[in-house]
């Protein structure tokens, strides 16, 4: 299969995008710290809902044990203002870029919207 | 809501005591320029009441301590690609902290809560607020000179947000934590 196989495909606000977070970004407090908002390689990568459950979201992890998920509204983080795109993979059709600038604002606005879809602590 | 595009806010308030008028010299601690060697609470020393304000400043030089083992962190390690916390870095983070607890202390006898500290993948460092006035967010880079990336609002909505030039802007900041404290 090769890159660009699954063609890029509007994603809707009401739908759900999920995000990986490392334990180095939970805090004592078992928050997400704002460290946890970043871009990687161009955009912050995430996994849409369409394609992709929470739990597989963590399975795609070095180490899942290690990651909780994080869960955002795709409107919101569109309002917050960030760009959502599609941008699928060979190995992976929901991979899902958030482009924009990842500043201090940006930030902690997002870490105001997102719901746990899977604690660090919950099983495989 | 208001948004400050970078945090300059000093015009008319320049009658603060503390404050350097136009073409002044600063004259005090409070606008020294950060350095990464000034030790706890040098300030305080000749103080006779240095021990209860380094114990409302406890909580600050508690938050500090416990982040220092950020610096231990090895590249990548958020399992991807992140960059260590520089030795440097943590420094400047920790002399701003006690800096600015100091002199919200000394203007407005309040004992600024501590920050949450965390390391941030490129290596910079976050210092985050969350109280029932108000939440911040200072965000310290690696690199000497760069600005430094900041967002605060007031429970009544007021925001400041921008990068501020850290020898000057930052002034502009402890201001905004300030009124933030008397409002």
């Amino acid at each position: 299969m090769s890159d660009g196989e699954w063609p890029p495909e509007e994603i809707p606000n009401a739908h759900t995008i999920f995000l990986r977070v490392h334990r180095s970004f939970i805090g004592p407090d078992g928050a997400p710290t704002p460290g946890a908002i970043k871009d990687h390689g161009g955009g912050m990568s995430t996994n849409w809902a369409k394609y992709c459950d929470a739990q597989a979201a963590r399975q795609r992890a070095k180490t899942p044990r290690d990651n909780g998920v994080l869960s955002f509204n795709v409107g919101t983080v569109r309002s917050s203002p960030q760009t959502v795109e599609h941008t699928p993979t060979a190995d992976d059709r929901s991979h899902t870029d958030v482009f924009g600038e990842k500043t201090a604002a940006i930030r902690l606005r997002l870490l105001e919207s997102f719901n746990w879809a899977i604690q660090l602590n919950d099983p495989l | 809501m208001t948004s400050e595009p970078a945090c300059q806010p000093f015009a008319g308030k320049q009658h603060r005591a503390w404050f350097p008028r136009p073409g002044e010299q600063p004259k005090d601690w409070a606008v020294r320029p950060s350095t990464a060697s000034v030790p706890p609470s040098d300030w305080l020393e000749k103080d006779p009441s240095s021990v209860v304000l380094q114990r409302k400043l406890a909580p600050i030089e508690a938050a500090i301590s416990d982040s220092r083992s950020i610096v231990q962190l090895l590249r990548g390690w958020d399992d991807e690609d992140a960059e260590p916390i520089s030795e440097t870095t943590w420094r400047k983070a920790a002399a701003f902290l006690r800096r600015t607890a100091a002199i919200v202390l000394a203007r407005c006898s309040v004992a600024l809560a501590a920050p949450k500290i965390s390391p941030c993948s490129n290596g910079s460092i976050d210092m985050l607020w969350q109280t029932p006035r108000f939440k911040l967010l200072i965000n310290i880079p690696p690199i000497d000179g760069e600005h430094w990336d900041v967002f605060g609002e007031r429970k009544s909505g007021f925001t400041i947000s921008g990068r501020i030039d850290p020898e000057n802007g930052r002034l502009g900041l402890l201001l905004w934590l300030l009124e933030t404290h008397k409002s």
